[in-house]
């Protein structure tokens, strides 16, 4: 009897860790699709920015461009000596207050990136983040986040069916 | 007796690592987990020295970078997730004050009165409200924490200090169990965690009560009583027990477990309460405003902030939104999904508090995942700063170990939202199975639970696309 209850918990316990298993695989699927959406029709073109850096913000804050855009950023800082460090790019520049920096890339890869000041700037320095969405497909601005979110919707009526099913198999066996 | 037996843990699902001779040994050692805190210590006292005297640059100071970065990343990511309260094992904090209200440090001296008035925590307040306020408090004026290397020295002696006192006036650790505001969240959070004390066999703790027994409260010449206050014979759940040890020596029978356990096992114990129902959702909105602030673009929110350049009137607008969030949005959307999940299952004769405050301990899996995704954010992008800190940590051009010349490099953000995706779907998918426990605990059975749920899982999922947002959209 006790070895029969100890093989159903450990079954139990076997099918949650796969059920688990199961999510961060989605989970990374999502993300992985997201990312590698097919790029839009349409030609490519040169999208200009000028980033102004203020303690401890960009102006623009949020940079919107198509995948396969080239993309020219001029830095102008406003107070102190700024940096502009592109996550996922790994662009890097600086200027200091007066003056100008271009960074220059091809903006092949599609999702929301984060740049970030490279300079120490202040208390907050580490905070001071803007963000690049690379738009991708048709109409939407992010397929990484569209593709996790639908992923969580589907994590979310998995579980539900999951655990309902749990009670009905119980209700079964009872 | 019967009672008792009923609640029993199924031991079939542990693995007591006291049974492993080399375990034990270290665990029953007086050396446990003394050598740990003393380690600890010598960094704390480094951590408030580089506040107070270093540099006020946040990134070039020890103090910073190694309390909310690399300690607070350990903390959040490991220790909590993979073994509970084992940070309250080796904290610092308390120690001087529990080493002056013992008069030593190490071994029990039989004969010596404790240093302190010895008295008893007021009833009212004997429960975590005051951890929730602290911990809102602190949050409050996080912007100035996090960066500012003497606020950070200030605060972290303000906390000795005022563990020291209530050392002097109560009695054991009043401090960690009621006051700190870390120990409130490591506590709720520590109920996911695969690893538990408990006891073997509560019989035998029934059995050897009495004048002789018990030395798990009182005390022997092998350790001290409980410091924690709690008698590990009724123990069902890791929020209070601060795994200091100190019942593996002084219990006589060989009665104590460290046990290895399914993850999130106390949440299915039914003892729910209000106070920790708000510390879920105190938790849970904090990680969404902290990643709307810290992570996000816009560059008001971290001068309204910051009240160090900003306005105070902006302050109290970012204070009213943070603490707002915590304890009226975050609490608002749950007991709202209660109350429709009341009706949608037709229970409506069991008392909707019942219900929000249950299904309250849903937020714990979701707003844990919450934190380590945000803090895997940070960790990733901000720990290089520790290396150049290692060798300069005060900020005075030293350069110990050679490595003070290293720069900023952040370390492979590419690979951030594949972490952060699914340890969020996994928080979503652990907050749902808890809710139908739950639902099933509440309604007394299996029908209708499902409808009960629905609202609740809406929310849980609601939140965890925010967060999807906050970090990939």
């Amino acid at each position: 009897m006790r070895q029969m209850r100890l093989g159903a918990v450990s079954f139990a316990r076997r099918k949650g860790a796969l059920a688990l298993a199961g999510v961060m695989v989605i989970a990374v699927l999502a993300v992985a699709l997201g990312s590698y959406f097919p790029r839009r029709g349409g030609s490519a073109v040169t999208r200009e920015f000028t980033v102004s850096a203020r303690r401890f913000s960009y102006s623009p804050e949020r940079l919107l461009v198509h995948q396969g855009d080239r993309v020219v950023i001029h830095l102008q800082p406003l107070d102190v000596t700024h940096g502009f460090y592109l996550e996922g790019y790994g662009i890097q520049t600086y200027a200091t207050v007066g003056g100008e920096s271009t960074a220059e890339f091809v903006a092949d890869k599609p999702g929301m990136f984060r740049f970030r000041c490279s300079e120490t700037c202040g208390p907050l320095h580490p905070f001071m983040v803007g963000q690049l969405d690379v738009q991708s497909g048709t109409r939407y601005t992010n397929t990484v986040f569209l593709a996790t979110a639908a992923a969580a919707l589907m994590v979310a009526v998995g579980t539900v069916v999951y655990v309902g099913r749990r009670g009905r198999a119980s209700d079964t066996d009872s | 007796m019967i009672q008792i037996a009923e609640v029993e843990p199924r031991q079939e699902s542990r693995v007591n690592l006291l049974r492993y001779g080399p375990a034990k040994r270290v665990l029953r050692s007086r050396w446990f987990p003394f050598l740990l805190i003393l380690a600890n210590l010598f960094v704390f006292v480094l951590v408030i020295l580089t506040g107070l005297f270093g540099t006020p640059v946040g990134n070039r100071n020890f103090s910073i970078i190694f309390v909310w970065i690399v300690w607070w990343a350990l903390l959040i990511v490991l220790l909590i997730p993979l073994a509970g309260r084992l940070w309250c094992t080796m904290c610092p904090i308390p120690a001087i004050g529990e080493w002056v209200q013992r008069r030593g440090a190490l071994v029990p001296r039989s004969r010596a009165r404790p240093l302190s008035l010895g008295k008893e925590w007021p009833k009212p307040l004997r429960n975590i409200w005051l951890q929730n306020f602290s911990f809102a408090a602190v949050a409050s004026f996080s912007a100035i924490i996090l960066t500012r290397p003497k606020v950070t020295g200030v605060l972290l002696l303000g906390f000795m200090v005022v563990a020291l006192g209530l050392f002097l006036l109560y009695r054991r650790r009043a401090f960690c169990r009621y006051v700190c505001p870390v120990s409130g969240f490591i506590g709720l959070y520590s109920t996911v965690a695969p690893l538990e004390l408990r006891v073997v066999d509560r019989n035998v703790c029934l059995k050897h009560c009495g004048a002789q027994g018990k030395e798990c409260m009182k005390g022997s010449a092998q350790g001290y009583g409980c410091p924690w206050m709690e008698y590990p014979g009724s123990l069902d759940r890791n929020s209070y027990c601060g795994l200091c040890g100190e019942c593996i020596k002084t219990c006589p029978l060989d009665n104590i477990a460290l046990n290895l356990r399914p993850v999130g096992a106390d949440l299915l114990v039914p003892e729910r309460r209000l106070d920790e129902a708000y510390k879920a959702f105190i938790m849970l909105a904090a990680a969404i405003i902290y990643s709307v602030v810290m992570m996000g673009p816009w560059g008001w929110m971290k001068s309204w902030a910051d009240l160090g350049s900003g306005s105070p009137v902006h302050f109290l607008g970012y204070v009213a939104m943070l603490v707002g969030s915590m304890l009226v949005v975050v609490p608002g959307f749950f007991l709202a999904a209660s109350w429709l999940g009341r009706l949608m299952a037709g229970v409506t004769h069991i008392p909707l508090r019942r219900l929000f405050v249950a299904f309250a301990y849903t937020a714990v899996p979701l707003g844990l995942a919450a934190w380590i995704a945000f803090s895997l954010g940070f960790l990733f992008i901000n720990v290089s700063y520790a290396i150049p800190v290692l060798s300069d940590p005060f900020g005075w051009a030293w350069n110990l170990f050679h490595t003070g010349t290293h720069g900023w490099t952040p370390y492979v953000p590419q690979v951030l939202p594949y972490l952060q995706a699914p340890t969020l779907l996994v928080g979503l998918a652990l907050s749902i199975v808890l809710g139908d426990r739950i639902a099933e605990e509440c309604l007394g059975g299996r029908s209708h639970r499902l409808r009960a749920l629905a609202p609740v899982a809406a929310v849980l999922t609601a939140a965890t696309v925010l967060l999807l947002w906050l970090y990939l959209g």
